[in-house]
Protein backbone atom coordinates (compact mmCIF):
# COMPACT_ATOMS: atom_id res chain seq x y z
CA UNK A 1 0.00 0.00 0.00
CA UNK A 2 1.38 3.35 -0.96
CA UNK A 3 0.53 6.61 0.65
CA UNK A 4 2.17 9.89 1.43
CA UNK A 5 2.93 11.32 4.81
CA UNK A 6 4.68 14.64 4.80
CA UNK A 7 6.88 15.90 7.54
CA UNK A 8 4.27 18.49 8.17
CA UNK A 9 1.58 15.95 8.62
CA UNK A 10 3.63 13.96 11.03
CA UNK A 11 4.64 17.03 12.98
CA UNK A 12 1.01 18.00 13.20
CA UNK A 13 -0.04 14.50 14.04
CA UNK A 14 2.53 14.38 16.75
CA UNK A 15 1.81 17.84 17.98
CA UNK A 16 -1.91 17.73 18.43
CA UNK A 17 -1.92 14.71 20.62
CA UNK A 18 -2.25 15.78 24.21
CA UNK A 19 -1.98 14.66 27.75
CA UNK A 20 -4.18 11.75 27.95
CA UNK A 21 -3.39 10.47 24.76
CA UNK A 22 -3.41 7.43 22.86
CA UNK A 23 -4.47 6.41 19.41
CA UNK A 24 -2.43 8.91 17.56
CA UNK A 25 -3.03 6.75 14.54
CA UNK A 26 -6.40 8.38 14.42
CA UNK A 27 -4.69 11.65 13.67
CA UNK A 28 -2.47 10.08 11.11
CA UNK A 29 -5.62 8.80 9.48
CA UNK A 30 -6.95 12.31 9.17
CA UNK A 31 -3.95 13.66 7.42
CA UNK A 32 -3.21 10.91 5.00
CA UNK A 33 -4.06 11.78 1.43
CA UNK A 34 -7.75 12.16 1.24
CA UNK A 35 -8.15 11.05 -2.38
CA UNK A 36 -7.18 7.61 -1.28
CA UNK A 37 -9.16 7.47 1.93
CA UNK A 38 -11.95 10.02 1.55
CA UNK A 39 -14.18 8.31 4.08
CA UNK A 40 -11.77 9.21 6.85
CA UNK A 41 -12.90 12.80 6.71
CA UNK A 42 -16.36 13.10 5.34
CA UNK A 43 -18.12 10.23 6.95
CA UNK A 44 -20.03 9.40 3.79
CA UNK A 45 -18.26 6.18 3.08
CA UNK A 46 -18.17 5.37 6.76
CA UNK A 47 -21.93 5.54 6.83
CA UNK A 48 -22.16 3.34 3.80
CA UNK A 49 -19.79 0.89 5.39
CA UNK A 50 -21.78 0.74 8.56
CA UNK A 51 -24.60 -1.06 6.85
CA UNK A 52 -22.43 -3.73 5.42
CA UNK A 53 -19.54 -4.32 7.71
CA UNK A 54 -18.90 -5.86 11.01
CA UNK A 55 -17.27 -3.88 13.81
CA UNK A 56 -14.01 -5.60 13.07
CA UNK A 57 -14.09 -4.59 9.42
CA UNK A 58 -14.98 -1.03 10.32
CA UNK A 59 -12.10 -0.86 12.75
CA UNK A 60 -9.70 -2.26 10.19
CA UNK A 61 -10.93 0.23 7.61
CA UNK A 62 -10.24 3.15 9.90
CA UNK A 63 -6.73 1.97 10.47
CA UNK A 64 -6.17 0.35 7.10
CA UNK A 65 -3.49 2.74 5.93
CA UNK A 66 -1.05 1.86 8.69
CA UNK A 67 -1.51 -1.87 8.68
CA UNK A 68 2.12 -2.32 7.60
CA UNK A 69 5.10 -1.41 9.77
CA UNK A 70 6.52 2.05 9.11
CA UNK A 71 9.06 1.85 6.31
CA UNK A 72 12.57 3.30 6.58
CA UNK A 73 11.89 6.26 4.30
CA UNK A 74 9.13 7.49 6.58
CA UNK A 75 11.18 7.61 9.74
CA UNK A 76 11.43 11.01 11.39
CA UNK A 77 14.33 12.93 12.89
CA UNK A 78 14.70 13.77 16.55
CA UNK A 79 13.51 17.37 15.98
CA UNK A 80 9.96 16.23 15.25
CA UNK A 81 9.82 14.29 18.49
CA UNK A 82 11.26 17.11 20.55
CA UNK A 83 8.67 19.49 19.06
CA UNK A 84 5.82 17.08 19.56
CA UNK A 85 6.59 16.30 23.19
CA UNK A 86 7.21 19.97 23.99
CA UNK A 87 3.85 21.02 22.55
CA UNK A 88 1.88 18.08 23.81
CA UNK A 89 2.65 18.46 27.47
CA UNK A 90 1.91 22.14 27.91
CA UNK A 91 -1.86 21.91 27.93
CA UNK A 92 -4.97 22.96 29.78
CA UNK A 93 -4.46 20.23 32.35
CA UNK A 94 -1.23 21.89 33.53
CA UNK A 95 -3.19 24.87 34.88
CA UNK A 96 -5.15 22.56 37.14
CA UNK A 97 -2.51 20.04 38.20
CA UNK A 98 -0.03 22.63 39.51
CA UNK A 99 -2.86 24.27 41.47
CA UNK A 100 -4.07 21.02 42.94
CA UNK A 101 -0.59 20.14 44.21
CA UNK A 102 -0.64 23.37 46.22
CA UNK A 103 -4.17 22.63 47.44
CA UNK A 104 -3.10 19.14 48.54
CA UNK A 105 -0.38 20.61 50.73
CA UNK A 106 2.69 19.55 48.80
CA UNK A 107 5.81 21.01 50.46
CA UNK A 108 8.40 22.94 48.49
CA UNK A 109 10.95 20.12 48.73
CA UNK A 110 8.33 17.56 47.67
CA UNK A 111 7.36 19.65 44.66
CA UNK A 112 10.86 20.28 43.32
CA UNK A 113 12.50 16.98 44.26
CA UNK A 114 9.46 14.74 43.83
CA UNK A 115 8.66 16.33 40.47
CA UNK A 116 12.24 15.83 39.34
CA UNK A 117 12.32 12.15 40.33
CA UNK A 118 8.85 11.41 38.94
CA UNK A 119 9.57 13.03 35.61
CA UNK A 120 12.90 11.22 35.28
CA UNK A 121 11.02 7.96 35.87
CA UNK A 122 8.46 8.93 33.23
CA UNK A 123 11.17 9.70 30.67
CA UNK A 124 12.86 6.41 31.54
CA UNK A 125 9.59 4.54 30.98
CA UNK A 126 9.23 6.06 27.52
CA UNK A 127 12.87 5.46 26.62
CA UNK A 128 13.40 1.99 28.04
CA UNK A 129 9.96 0.40 27.77
CA UNK A 130 7.91 1.98 24.98
CA UNK A 131 10.50 3.15 22.45
CA UNK A 132 12.47 -0.14 22.08
CA UNK A 133 9.29 -2.06 21.20
CA UNK A 134 8.09 0.77 18.94
CA UNK A 135 11.25 0.84 16.80
CA UNK A 136 11.45 -2.93 16.49
CA UNK A 137 7.83 -3.62 15.63
CA UNK A 138 6.99 -0.24 14.03
CA UNK A 139 3.27 -0.85 14.29
CA UNK A 140 0.61 1.39 15.77
CA UNK A 141 -0.98 0.51 19.09
CA UNK A 142 -4.13 -0.60 17.32
CA UNK A 143 -2.45 -3.19 15.11
CA UNK A 144 -0.12 -4.37 17.84
CA UNK A 145 -3.06 -4.90 20.18
CA UNK A 146 -5.15 -6.53 17.48
CA UNK A 147 -2.46 -9.11 16.74
CA UNK A 148 -2.28 -10.02 20.42
CA UNK A 149 -5.83 -9.54 21.62
CA UNK A 150 -8.13 -9.87 18.64
CA UNK A 151 -10.59 -7.37 17.21
CA UNK A 152 -13.38 -7.75 19.79
CA UNK A 153 -11.10 -7.04 22.71
CA UNK A 154 -9.56 -4.08 20.89
CA UNK A 155 -13.07 -2.82 20.24
CA UNK A 156 -13.86 -2.87 23.98
CA UNK A 157 -10.54 -1.15 24.65
CA UNK A 158 -11.48 1.57 22.15
CA UNK A 159 -14.84 2.19 23.78
CA UNK A 160 -13.29 2.47 27.25
CA UNK A 161 -10.77 4.87 25.77
CA UNK A 162 -13.55 6.91 24.16
CA UNK A 163 -15.34 7.38 27.46
CA UNK A 164 -12.11 8.42 29.15
CA UNK A 165 -11.49 10.91 26.37
CA UNK A 166 -14.98 12.37 26.83
CA UNK A 167 -14.37 12.94 30.52
CA UNK A 168 -10.95 14.44 29.93
CA UNK A 169 -12.37 16.76 27.27
CA UNK A 170 -15.12 17.59 29.78
CA UNK A 171 -12.53 18.72 32.31
CA UNK A 172 -11.02 20.99 29.68
CA UNK A 173 -14.42 22.45 28.74
CA UNK A 174 -14.90 23.27 32.42
CA UNK A 175 -11.43 24.87 32.60
CA UNK A 176 -12.26 27.06 29.58
CA UNK A 177 -15.61 27.95 31.16
CA UNK A 178 -13.87 29.36 34.24
CA UNK A 179 -12.35 32.02 31.97
CA UNK A 180 -15.35 32.57 29.71
CA UNK A 181 -17.59 33.16 32.73
CA UNK A 182 -15.47 36.02 34.12
CA UNK A 183 -17.16 38.89 32.22
CA UNK A 184 -20.57 37.52 33.16
CA UNK A 185 -19.72 37.47 36.84
CA UNK A 186 -20.86 33.89 37.31
CA UNK A 187 -20.25 32.09 40.56
CA UNK A 188 -17.14 29.97 39.98
CA UNK A 189 -16.83 26.51 41.50
CA UNK A 190 -14.48 26.06 44.43
CA UNK A 191 -12.31 23.12 45.46
CA UNK A 192 -15.17 21.62 47.47
CA UNK A 193 -17.75 21.80 44.69
CA UNK A 194 -18.46 18.46 43.08
CA UNK A 195 -21.86 19.30 41.57
CA UNK A 196 -23.02 22.28 39.47
CA UNK A 197 -23.09 25.24 41.84
CA UNK A 198 -25.20 27.74 39.88
CA UNK A 199 -27.36 28.21 36.82
CA UNK A 200 -24.74 30.64 35.50
CA UNK A 201 -22.09 27.93 35.64
CA UNK A 202 -24.30 25.41 33.86
CA UNK A 203 -25.16 27.90 31.10
CA UNK A 204 -21.52 28.91 30.65
CA UNK A 205 -20.41 25.29 30.36
CA UNK A 206 -23.25 24.63 27.96
CA UNK A 207 -22.21 27.55 25.77
CA UNK A 208 -18.51 26.61 25.80
CA UNK A 209 -19.33 22.94 25.19
CA UNK A 210 -21.56 23.80 22.23
CA UNK A 211 -18.95 26.04 20.64
CA UNK A 212 -16.13 23.53 21.15
CA UNK A 213 -18.24 20.69 19.77
CA UNK A 214 -19.33 22.74 16.76
CA UNK A 215 -15.74 23.72 16.04
CA UNK A 216 -14.60 20.11 16.36
CA UNK A 217 -17.26 19.09 13.84
CA UNK A 218 -16.57 21.93 11.41
CA UNK A 219 -12.85 22.36 11.52
CA UNK A 220 -10.77 19.86 13.40
CA UNK A 221 -7.87 20.30 11.02
CA UNK A 222 -7.73 24.09 11.37
CA UNK A 223 -7.99 23.82 15.14
CA UNK A 224 -5.18 21.29 15.27
CA UNK A 225 -3.00 23.81 13.48
CA UNK A 226 -4.17 26.57 15.78
CA UNK A 227 -3.10 24.43 18.75
CA UNK A 228 0.36 24.25 17.28
CA UNK A 229 0.48 28.02 16.86
CA UNK A 230 -0.67 28.56 20.44
CA UNK A 231 1.79 26.15 22.11
CA UNK A 232 4.93 28.34 22.45
CA UNK A 233 2.87 31.33 23.55
CA UNK A 234 0.97 29.22 26.06
CA UNK A 235 4.17 28.03 27.72
CA UNK A 236 5.44 31.60 28.01
CA UNK A 237 2.13 32.69 29.53
CA UNK A 238 2.63 30.09 32.28
CA UNK A 239 6.13 31.40 32.96
CA UNK A 240 5.31 35.08 32.67
CA UNK A 241 2.25 34.67 34.90
CA UNK A 242 4.39 33.13 37.61
CA UNK A 243 6.98 35.90 37.36
CA UNK A 244 4.25 38.55 37.43
CA UNK A 245 2.87 37.43 40.80
CA UNK A 246 6.25 37.08 42.54
CA UNK A 247 6.07 40.64 44.01
CA UNK A 248 2.55 39.95 45.28
CA UNK A 249 3.85 36.89 47.10
CA UNK A 250 6.60 38.97 48.66
CA UNK A 251 9.53 37.67 46.63
CA UNK A 252 12.01 40.51 46.33
CA UNK A 253 13.94 41.37 43.14
CA UNK A 254 16.89 39.01 42.94
CA UNK A 255 14.80 36.22 44.46
CA UNK A 256 17.05 35.91 47.49
CA UNK A 257 14.02 35.04 49.63
CA UNK A 258 12.40 32.73 47.04
CA UNK A 259 12.78 29.48 49.00
CA UNK A 260 11.61 31.07 52.20
CA UNK A 261 8.46 32.50 50.58
CA UNK A 262 7.90 29.31 48.59
CA UNK A 263 7.97 27.31 51.84
CA UNK A 264 5.75 29.68 53.79
CA UNK A 265 3.28 30.93 51.15
CA UNK A 266 3.21 28.59 48.16
CA UNK A 267 4.01 24.94 48.84
CA UNK A 268 3.31 25.12 52.53
CA UNK A 269 3.11 21.41 53.27
CA UNK A 270 -0.39 21.88 54.67
CA UNK A 271 -3.42 20.72 52.70
CA UNK A 272 -6.29 23.15 52.23
CA UNK A 273 -9.67 22.43 53.78
CA UNK A 274 -11.26 19.26 52.48
CA UNK A 275 -8.16 18.17 50.54
CA UNK A 276 -6.12 15.06 51.31
CA UNK A 277 -2.51 15.58 52.40
CA UNK A 278 0.10 14.80 49.74
CA UNK A 279 3.64 13.63 50.42
CA UNK A 280 6.68 13.42 48.19
CA UNK A 281 5.52 9.95 47.18
CA UNK A 282 2.32 11.40 45.76
CA UNK A 283 4.30 13.87 43.69
CA UNK A 284 6.76 11.22 42.48
CA UNK A 285 4.09 8.71 41.50
CA UNK A 286 1.75 11.28 39.99
CA UNK A 287 4.54 12.88 37.93
CA UNK A 288 5.69 9.47 36.78
CA UNK A 289 2.23 8.17 35.93
CA UNK A 290 0.38 11.26 34.70
CA UNK A 291 0.95 9.87 31.22
CA UNK A 292 1.04 6.21 32.20
CA UNK A 293 -1.35 5.39 29.37
CA UNK A 294 1.28 6.64 26.94
CA UNK A 295 4.40 4.92 28.27
CA UNK A 296 3.50 1.96 30.50
CA UNK A 297 0.22 1.66 28.58
CA UNK A 298 2.15 1.72 25.29
CA UNK A 299 -0.10 4.22 23.49
CA UNK A 300 2.98 6.03 22.25
CA UNK A 301 3.99 3.01 20.21
CA UNK A 302 1.99 4.80 17.55
CA UNK A 303 4.23 7.87 17.68
CA UNK A 304 7.58 6.31 18.45
CA UNK A 305 7.29 3.80 15.61
CA UNK A 306 8.44 6.71 13.41
CA UNK A 307 11.65 7.09 15.47
CA UNK A 308 14.97 6.20 13.86
CA UNK A 309 16.35 4.94 17.16
CA UNK A 310 14.89 3.87 20.47
CA UNK A 311 16.89 6.63 22.13
CA UNK A 312 14.33 9.10 20.71
CA UNK A 313 12.19 8.07 23.66
CA UNK A 314 14.34 10.46 25.66
CA UNK A 315 12.76 13.31 23.66
CA UNK A 316 9.87 13.00 26.11
CA UNK A 317 12.14 14.79 28.61
CA UNK A 318 11.37 18.09 26.86
CA UNK A 319 7.66 17.65 27.46
CA UNK A 320 8.10 16.41 30.98
CA UNK A 321 10.38 19.17 32.15
CA UNK A 322 8.68 22.06 30.34
CA UNK A 323 5.10 20.95 30.92
CA UNK A 324 5.13 18.68 33.93
CA UNK A 325 7.78 20.53 35.87
CA UNK A 326 8.13 24.20 34.89
CA UNK A 327 4.42 24.65 34.01
CA UNK A 328 3.21 22.81 37.14
CA UNK A 329 5.51 24.90 39.31
CA UNK A 330 4.33 28.07 37.52
CA UNK A 331 0.65 27.27 37.98
CA UNK A 332 1.29 26.50 41.66
CA UNK A 333 2.85 29.95 42.07
CA UNK A 334 -0.11 31.54 40.24
CA UNK A 335 -2.58 29.72 42.49
CA UNK A 336 -0.80 30.73 45.68
CA UNK A 337 -1.19 34.39 44.71
CA UNK A 338 -4.85 34.08 43.72
CA UNK A 339 -8.14 34.41 45.54
CA UNK A 340 -9.99 31.75 43.60
CA UNK A 341 -9.90 28.04 42.80
CA UNK A 342 -11.04 28.59 39.21
CA UNK A 343 -8.14 28.47 36.72
CA UNK A 344 -9.62 31.23 34.56
CA UNK A 345 -9.88 33.63 37.47
CA UNK A 346 -6.43 32.67 38.76
CA UNK A 347 -4.84 33.52 35.40
CA UNK A 348 -6.95 36.67 34.92
CA UNK A 349 -6.02 38.03 38.35
CA UNK A 350 -2.33 37.51 37.60
CA UNK A 351 -1.93 38.79 34.06
CA UNK A 352 -5.28 40.11 32.90
CA UNK A 353 -6.99 39.36 29.61
CA UNK A 354 -3.99 37.48 28.18
CA UNK A 355 -4.24 35.02 31.07
CA UNK A 356 -7.96 34.48 30.59
CA UNK A 357 -7.44 33.99 26.84
CA UNK A 358 -4.71 31.47 27.60
CA UNK A 359 -7.02 29.43 29.83
CA UNK A 360 -9.74 29.40 27.16
CA UNK A 361 -7.30 28.40 24.41
CA UNK A 362 -5.58 25.82 26.61
CA UNK A 363 -8.90 24.20 27.46
CA UNK A 364 -10.17 24.44 23.93
CA UNK A 365 -7.08 23.10 22.15
CA UNK A 366 -6.86 20.24 24.64
CA UNK A 367 -10.55 19.37 24.39
CA UNK A 368 -10.64 19.52 20.59
CA UNK A 369 -8.38 16.56 19.71
CA UNK A 370 -9.71 14.67 22.70
CA UNK A 371 -13.24 15.04 21.37
CA UNK A 372 -12.01 13.91 17.99
CA UNK A 373 -10.43 10.78 19.45
CA UNK A 374 -13.59 9.96 21.35
CA UNK A 375 -15.56 10.42 18.15
CA UNK A 376 -13.28 8.04 16.26
CA UNK A 377 -13.74 5.30 18.83
CA UNK A 378 -17.50 5.82 18.98
CA UNK A 379 -17.70 5.85 15.20
CA UNK A 380 -16.56 2.28 15.11
CA UNK A 381 -19.20 1.25 17.60
CA UNK A 382 -22.07 3.12 16.01
CA UNK A 383 -21.22 3.25 12.34
CA UNK A 384 -22.50 6.83 12.34
CA UNK A 385 -20.96 9.63 10.33
CA UNK A 386 -18.16 11.73 11.79
CA UNK A 387 -20.31 14.73 12.63
CA UNK A 388 -22.89 12.64 14.47
CA UNK A 389 -20.38 10.81 16.64
CA UNK A 390 -18.53 14.03 17.39
CA UNK A 391 -21.85 15.56 18.39
CA UNK A 392 -22.55 12.58 20.65
CA UNK A 393 -19.08 12.87 22.19
CA UNK A 394 -19.70 16.61 22.62
CA UNK A 395 -22.97 16.00 24.45
CA UNK A 396 -21.31 13.50 26.83
CA UNK A 397 -18.37 15.86 27.31
CA UNK A 398 -20.49 18.95 27.98
CA UNK A 399 -22.74 17.10 30.41
CA UNK A 400 -19.70 15.84 32.30
CA UNK A 401 -18.16 19.32 32.30
CA UNK A 402 -21.08 20.72 34.31
CA UNK A 403 -19.75 18.80 37.30
CA UNK A 404 -16.81 20.71 38.80
CA UNK A 405 -15.66 17.42 40.34
CA UNK A 406 -14.08 16.65 37.01
CA UNK A 407 -11.67 19.58 37.44
CA UNK A 408 -11.30 19.59 41.19
CA UNK A 409 -10.61 15.84 41.22
CA UNK A 410 -8.53 15.90 38.04
CA UNK A 411 -5.56 14.26 39.75
CA UNK A 412 -7.68 11.24 40.63
CA UNK A 413 -9.17 11.10 37.16
CA UNK A 414 -5.75 11.25 35.46
CA UNK A 415 -4.52 8.47 37.75
CA UNK A 416 -7.62 6.39 36.99
CA UNK A 417 -7.18 6.96 33.28
CA UNK A 418 -3.65 5.54 33.41
CA UNK A 419 -4.71 2.68 35.66
CA UNK A 420 -7.48 1.58 33.30
CA UNK A 421 -5.21 1.34 30.26
CA UNK A 422 -1.87 0.13 31.57
CA UNK A 423 -2.69 -3.58 32.01
CA UNK A 424 -2.88 -3.75 28.22
CA UNK A 425 0.56 -2.13 28.05
CA UNK A 426 1.88 -4.90 30.26
CA UNK A 427 0.27 -7.46 27.95
CA UNK A 428 2.10 -5.92 24.97
CA UNK A 429 5.42 -5.92 26.82
CA UNK A 430 5.00 -9.51 28.00
CA UNK A 431 3.99 -10.63 24.53
CA UNK A 432 7.02 -8.98 23.00
CA UNK A 433 9.80 -9.99 25.41
CA UNK A 434 8.68 -12.89 27.55
CA UNK A 435 6.06 -14.99 25.76
CA UNK A 436 8.37 -16.17 22.94
CA UNK A 437 11.14 -17.02 25.40
CA UNK A 438 8.78 -19.34 27.27
CA UNK A 439 7.90 -21.22 24.12
CA UNK A 440 4.45 -19.65 24.01
CA UNK A 441 2.82 -18.10 20.97
CA UNK A 442 3.43 -14.42 20.29
CA UNK A 443 0.55 -12.54 18.59
CA UNK A 444 -1.78 -15.32 19.64
CA UNK A 445 -5.03 -13.82 18.29
CA UNK A 446 -3.51 -13.34 14.87
CA UNK A 447 -1.95 -16.78 14.80
CA UNK A 448 -5.09 -18.57 15.99
CA UNK A 449 -7.39 -16.27 14.00
CA UNK A 450 -9.49 -15.51 17.06
CA UNK A 451 -11.06 -12.16 17.87
CA UNK A 452 -10.86 -12.34 21.66
CA UNK A 453 -7.71 -13.48 23.43
CA UNK A 454 -9.11 -14.68 26.72
CA UNK A 455 -5.73 -14.50 28.47
CA UNK A 456 -5.37 -10.82 27.63
CA UNK A 457 -9.01 -9.99 28.34
CA UNK A 458 -8.98 -11.79 31.69
CA UNK A 459 -5.72 -10.08 32.65
CA UNK A 460 -7.21 -6.68 31.92
CA UNK A 461 -10.56 -7.17 33.64
CA UNK A 462 -9.21 -9.01 36.70
CA UNK A 463 -6.42 -6.50 37.25
CA UNK A 464 -8.86 -3.60 37.05
CA UNK A 465 -11.25 -5.32 39.43
CA UNK A 466 -8.45 -5.92 41.92
CA UNK A 467 -7.21 -2.34 41.59
CA UNK A 468 -10.63 -0.84 42.20
CA UNK A 469 -11.28 -3.22 45.09
CA UNK A 470 -8.00 -2.23 46.73
CA UNK A 471 -8.87 1.44 46.18
CA UNK A 472 -12.41 1.20 47.59
CA UNK A 473 -11.85 -1.34 50.33
CA UNK A 474 -8.33 -0.58 51.55
CA UNK A 475 -8.37 3.10 50.54
CA UNK A 476 -5.08 2.82 48.69
CA UNK A 477 -4.96 5.98 46.59
CA UNK A 478 -5.19 5.64 42.83
CA UNK A 479 -1.77 7.23 42.30
CA UNK A 480 -0.03 4.25 43.87
CA UNK A 481 -1.88 1.49 42.05
CA UNK A 482 -0.72 1.63 38.41
CA UNK A 483 2.85 0.39 39.00
CA UNK A 484 2.00 -2.73 41.03
CA UNK A 485 -0.95 -3.45 38.75
CA UNK A 486 1.29 -3.15 35.70
CA UNK A 487 3.87 -5.51 37.20
CA UNK A 488 1.27 -8.07 38.30
CA UNK A 489 -0.39 -7.82 34.88
CA UNK A 490 2.87 -8.98 33.29
CA UNK A 491 2.90 -12.15 35.39
CA UNK A 492 -0.84 -12.70 35.09
CA UNK A 493 -0.83 -12.53 31.31
CA UNK A 494 2.05 -15.00 31.12
CA UNK A 495 0.30 -17.37 33.54
CA UNK A 496 -3.04 -17.13 31.74
CA UNK A 497 -1.35 -17.60 28.37
CA UNK A 498 0.30 -20.75 29.59
CA UNK A 499 -3.07 -22.09 30.71
CA UNK A 500 -5.04 -20.82 27.73
CA UNK A 501 -2.85 -21.15 24.69
CA UNK A 502 -3.13 -24.17 22.48
CA UNK A 503 -0.46 -25.07 19.94
CA UNK A 504 -0.85 -23.22 16.67
CA UNK A 505 -1.00 -25.50 13.66
CA UNK A 506 1.69 -24.59 11.19
CA UNK A 507 0.70 -24.99 7.58
CA UNK B 1 9.54 34.76 1.53
CA UNK B 2 9.87 38.39 2.48
CA UNK B 3 6.43 38.36 4.08
CA UNK B 4 7.27 35.19 5.95
CA UNK B 5 10.28 36.90 7.51
CA UNK B 6 8.13 39.88 8.46
CA UNK B 7 5.57 37.59 10.10
CA UNK B 8 8.29 35.73 11.95
CA UNK B 9 9.72 38.97 13.29
CA UNK B 10 6.24 40.04 14.33
CA UNK B 11 5.74 36.75 16.18
CA UNK B 12 9.12 37.01 17.88
CA UNK B 13 8.27 40.54 19.01
CA UNK B 14 4.98 39.19 20.36
CA UNK B 15 6.74 36.53 22.43
CA UNK B 16 9.18 39.12 23.75
CA UNK B 17 6.26 41.34 24.72
CA UNK B 18 4.70 38.40 26.56
CA UNK B 19 7.80 37.68 28.62
CA UNK B 20 9.65 40.95 29.20
CA UNK B 21 6.89 43.05 30.88
CA UNK B 22 6.49 40.54 33.71
CA UNK B 23 10.24 40.68 34.37
CA UNK B 24 10.10 44.49 34.33
CA UNK B 25 7.15 44.37 36.71
CA UNK B 26 9.04 42.01 39.02
CA UNK B 27 11.89 44.52 39.16
CA UNK B 28 9.43 47.36 39.85
CA UNK B 29 10.03 49.07 36.51
CA UNK B 30 6.42 49.02 35.34
CA UNK B 31 3.06 48.79 37.10
CA UNK B 32 0.64 45.89 37.17
CA UNK B 33 -1.91 47.35 34.73
CA UNK B 34 0.80 48.44 32.31
CA UNK B 35 2.24 44.92 32.36
CA UNK B 36 -1.18 43.40 31.61
CA UNK B 37 -1.66 45.75 28.65
CA UNK B 38 1.72 44.79 27.17
CA UNK B 39 0.96 41.11 27.67
CA UNK B 40 -2.30 41.48 25.79
CA UNK B 41 -0.57 43.33 22.97
CA UNK B 42 2.12 40.63 22.88
CA UNK B 43 -0.59 38.00 22.59
CA UNK B 44 -2.18 39.77 19.62
CA UNK B 45 1.21 40.23 17.96
CA UNK B 46 2.10 36.58 18.45
CA UNK B 47 -1.04 35.24 16.85
CA UNK B 48 -1.01 37.83 14.06
CA UNK B 49 2.60 36.92 13.29
CA UNK B 50 2.51 33.16 13.83
CA UNK B 51 -0.79 32.09 12.24
CA UNK B 52 0.29 32.90 8.65
CA UNK B 53 3.32 30.60 8.73
CA UNK B 54 3.61 28.36 11.80
CA UNK B 55 2.44 24.84 11.07
CA UNK B 56 1.70 25.49 7.42
CA UNK B 57 2.53 22.67 5.04
CA UNK B 58 5.93 22.94 3.38
CA UNK B 59 6.02 20.83 0.25
CA UNK B 60 9.78 20.74 0.12
CA UNK B 61 9.78 18.69 3.31
CA UNK B 62 7.54 15.97 1.98
CA UNK B 63 8.60 12.37 2.29
CA UNK B 64 7.37 9.86 -0.18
Amino acid sequence: MKYIITNYYVIKVLHVSIESNSHIEQYVALFVTNEKYPYLNDGVKTKRMSNASSISKRLDSLYEFDREPVSKNKLQGIGNFLGMYAGEHVAGTEFVIGMLFVAHGVSVKDMFLGGLIGNILAVGSWAFLTAPIAVRVRLSLYWQLKKICGSKLVFIYNIVNALMFCFLAGAMVAVAATAVGIPFGIQMPSLQDLFPNSIGWVLTVLGVGMVITAMAILGFDALARFAKVAAPWMFLIFVTGAIAVLPKLGITPGASNFWEVARDNIWTGVARDGQSQFSIWHVIFFSWLANAAMHLGMSDLTILRYAKKWQYGFASAVGMFLGHYVAWIASGILYAAANSDAPGVVAYEAIGIAGAICVVIAGWTTANPTLYRAGMALQVASGWSRWRVTLLAGVITTTAAMFPALVMKLLDFVALYGLVLIPMGAVILADFYIIPRLGLQQYYAEQKKINFNLAAGATWFIMLTIALFVNFHFHVELYFLPVPIWIISLGTYILFSRLYQKPVKTE
Amino acid sequence: MMMRTVYQMLAAAGLALVLIPSVLHYFNNIGNEQMKTYLFLGTILWFAGAIPWLGRKKKENSLK
